[in-house]
């Protein structure tokens, strides 16, 4: 095990090498740099300034040249200044990581509180009207633009409806709290509850459909026939015999989804104006902010791998046939 | 165009038709507080333990019903082993999911009949379709139990063998402690003949070949002592060499319980071997039926004939291996007359009329087909002396 544990490691090394070129090509490539979008219109912006602040920025220099600089520095541990920001990116992904891991890790407990359960139950009766409404729901959720749907929540519980919620932010405005307190905490929460319900709500489906395919292929399993066969009441059967293998795909798909939580957060954050990694880095890739965009997006790769080993991991925990 | 049209009436009909079934079912299913009367009755035999009476099991498909078991009718007496055989698709297992109450419902319900069952630690007897589910459950593993025929499937993945074993163990014992559970698994899993019992106890389903994992599954139906044991062709699944083996334990088991067997097959020599009764079954009902010596020196009806003569013989003479012509009738649409008539070399005028009633040959035997009318044997001799 530990071993597969440092082969995997050693491998994900270099396909994260990979992604850094693939994407550093990717972000150089972008139709205008930092510079020009940043001075497009200023008249007095003469073309040498232009090219001396160019070179300031390395970006005088060509793709494979920058790549190679970026990577040395990167493999330092410097991921270079933030264009936007003028602060190195690895102190604002420190900074912000924690909320936006914050918020991910509590989407995904919900997500999977959610879909979990609705998948089992819609599986145990398929084709009644428990099954119908809850597959409905599912794809409702799917089908929803975020955007949208984030209006329609702010429309609704916010202040101009029901007025119960705040609909941006991450801490109400005019208050100040000296220290952490619980008030400070359930203001925390306040905010929370319509990014992450909106979140949820349209990203919930995915899982609950996998799950209920799982589960209905589970409970047709010759194994759940000898279950009953058994004698052992109809709870057990499905509750532990079918279960515990649906388990085995579910597991994975939620170790695949950690990655897609974070790039998710990007437009729930902006929606909801809270300060996360998501959100700069929305704004970063509007204006060219190439060490941020590098930094971000390099750390998605590495949630993405080390999602993946996670679920192989959790898979050999889970199911007694898969040994490495 | 028209076609077309009438096509998809059918068809809706069909649906609503189903529709209608499956929720009377469910409303059945979902019955509280069923009175005892209801599944109480009195078996007709004193020596039997398990009395199917006009048994249909019906499967509510969308291309129509399908009548996989059309009113089939026999005895199990106590202690004996009864061979069921026929094709594939012929209703084997329909009819042991039958008494097991393991139809997929509610597409598959038992229409109509009875399945009387010889209650022995309650001291009475019992309607199979009527019980409760719960009143079910104690019977399942524990006094009727179930071997399948794909033991690379009927064992959980993810639980090891022991786990498997113990559960039904712990379930029908109540109070026994978890160490005599395992030490009960332990000694079902030598009885089946596996060495290293203790090791097998606690590996995975996936670490054993067919053959071993069939033995555990056949510990595991023994473990509770059932009154019943169901074996649904459980050899077929297996190589050559292992099939034999498994005979040997089956056969060397029915000496040392007591046990009555149903043994579901379509190898007429293993039912040569061990069963006592033989019933031979035809898309979905019995077309003959008698002792083992009966069916197998004085076999009556064509199709059973022909089973004998598909048979592999050992001598090696025969280089092309018999098969009855034809095949298994669709069963969502089956006639009003003998359904082996187009495959039956024997073909008279009435049989075209209407399905044969079973002829009383002798007290234990009967068979559906004209020519035993006239009670004069077709077949005299049997198949076996020539
Ligand atoms: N779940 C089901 N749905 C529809 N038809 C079924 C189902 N199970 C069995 N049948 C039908 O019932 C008939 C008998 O099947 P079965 O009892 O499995 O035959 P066998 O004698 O080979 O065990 C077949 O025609 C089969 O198509
Ligand atoms: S009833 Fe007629 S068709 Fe049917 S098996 Fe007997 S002889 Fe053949
Ligand atoms: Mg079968």
């Amino acid at each position: 095990m530990r071993q597969y544990i440092f082969r995997r490691v050693m491998i994900s090394f270099i396909v994260l090498i990979g992604v850094s070129i693939l994407l550093y090509a990717l972000v150089r490539l972008m139709p205008s740099d930092f510079i020009d979008m940043t001075t497009a219109g200023n008249v007095k912006m003469s073309d040498e300034v232009r090219e001396s602040l160019k070179e300031a920025y390395g970006l005088d220099k060509g793709i494979v040249e920058g790549y190679i600089s970026w990577i040395w520095s990167a493999l330092h541990g410097d991921l270079g200044i933030s264009f936007i920001y003028r602060k190195p990116v690895t102190e604002i992904i420190a900074k912000y990581a924690p909320i936006t891991f914050a918020v991910a890790f509590i989407a995904l407990v919900f997500e999977v509180l959610v879909a979990v359960p609705l998948g089992i139950a819609a599986a145990k009766r398929q084709y009644s009207k428990m099954d119908y409404i809850i597959v409905s729901f599912a794809f409702m959720g799917i089908s929803l633009p975020i955007f949208f749907f984030a209006q329609i929540l702010k429309r609704v519980f916010g202040f101009y409806g029901l007025d119960i919620l705040p609909v941006s932010g991450m801490l109400t405005a005019r208050a100040t709290y000296v220290s952490f307190t619980f008030t400070k905490l359930l203001d925390y929460a306040r905010h929370l509850v319509l990014p992450i319900s909106c979140f949820v709500i349209t990203s919930v489906g995915g899982l609950l459909r996998y799950t209920r395919t799982n589960m209905l292929e589970a409970l047709n399993a010759d194994y759940v026939r000898t279950a009953r066969a058994k004698g052992l009441p109809e709870k057990k059967v499905i509750n532990k015999h079918a279960f515990r293998n649906t388990l085995i795909p579910v597991v994975t798909m939620v170790g695949g989804m950690l990655p897609s939580l974070f790039s998710g957060a990007a437009i729930t954050e902006s929606l909801f104006g809270l300060d996360g990694l998501g959100k700069i880095a929305l704004e970063a890739s509007y204006r060219a902010d190439i060490p941020y965009l590098m930094g971000f997006n390099m750390f998605l790769a590495i949630l993405t791998l080390a999602g993946t080993l996670i679920a192989d991991i959790l898979y050999a925990v889970v199911d007694p046939r898969v040994k490495y | 165009m028209g076609d077309k049209k009438n096509n998809t009436a059918r068809l809706r009909e069909i649906k609503r038709f189903n529709n209608k079934k499956y929720r009377e079912h469910t409303k059945l299913s979902r019955r509280k507080n069923i009175e005892p009367s209801q599944y109480l009755t009195e078996m007709k035999s004193p020596d039997s333990i398990l009395e199917i009476e006009n048994l249909c099991t019906y499967f509510y498909t969308d291309v129509g019903t399908v009548k996989a078991v059309d009113g089939v009718t026999f005895n199990v007496p106590k202690g004996k082993t009864v061979g069921v055989v026929g094709e594939s698709g012929c209703g084997k297992s329909v009819m042991s999911l039958s008494v097991m109450r393991l139809l997929q419902e509610p597409q598959g319900q038992i229409a109509s009949g009875e399945i009387r069952f010889r209650q022995s630690s309650e001291n009475r007897a019992v309607n199979i379709p009527n019980l409760p589910l719960k009143e079910m459950q104690k019977i399942r593993g524990n006094e009727i139990s179930m071997i399948f025929q794909e033991p690379m499937t009927t064992l959980n993945p993810v639980f090891s063998i022991g786990a498997q074993l113990d559960e039904s163990i712990l379930l029908h014992n109540k109070g026994i402690s978890k160490k005599d559970a395992a030490k009960r698994s332990i000694e079902m899993l030598e009885l089946v003949g596996i060495a290293r019992a203790e090791g097998i106890y606690k590996g995975y389903p996936h670490e054993l070949s067919g053959g071993m994992r069939q033995r555990v599954v056949i510990a595991m139906a023994l473990s509770c002592n059932p009154e019943i044991i169901i074996a649904d062709e459980p050899t077929t699944a297996l190589d050559v060499t292992i099939q034999a083996q498994i005979l040997d334990l089956l056969r060397d088991l029915k000496n040392k319980i007591n046990a009555s067997i149903i043994l579901i097959t379509h190898d007429l020599g293993v039912v040569a071997e061990m069963a006592d009764f033989v019933v031979v079954m035809y898309a979905g009902r019995i077309v003959e039926q008698g002792t083992a010596s009966d069916i197998f020196h004085n076999p009556q009806h064509p199709y059973t004939v022909g089973l004998m003569k598909s048979r592999p013989t050992s001598h090696g003479q025969q280089e092309k291996l018999y098969s009855i012509p034809g095949s298994v009738p669709n069963p969502t649409d089956l006639p009003d007359f003998c359904y082996f008539k187009n495959r039956c070399e024997f073909c008279m005028d009435i049989c075209g009329q209407k399905y044969p009633p079973l002829y009383k040959l002798s007290n234990t035997h009967k068979a559906a087909c004209y020519l035993c009318k006239d009670e004069k044997s077709k077949f005299e001799g049997g198949v076996f002396s020539e």
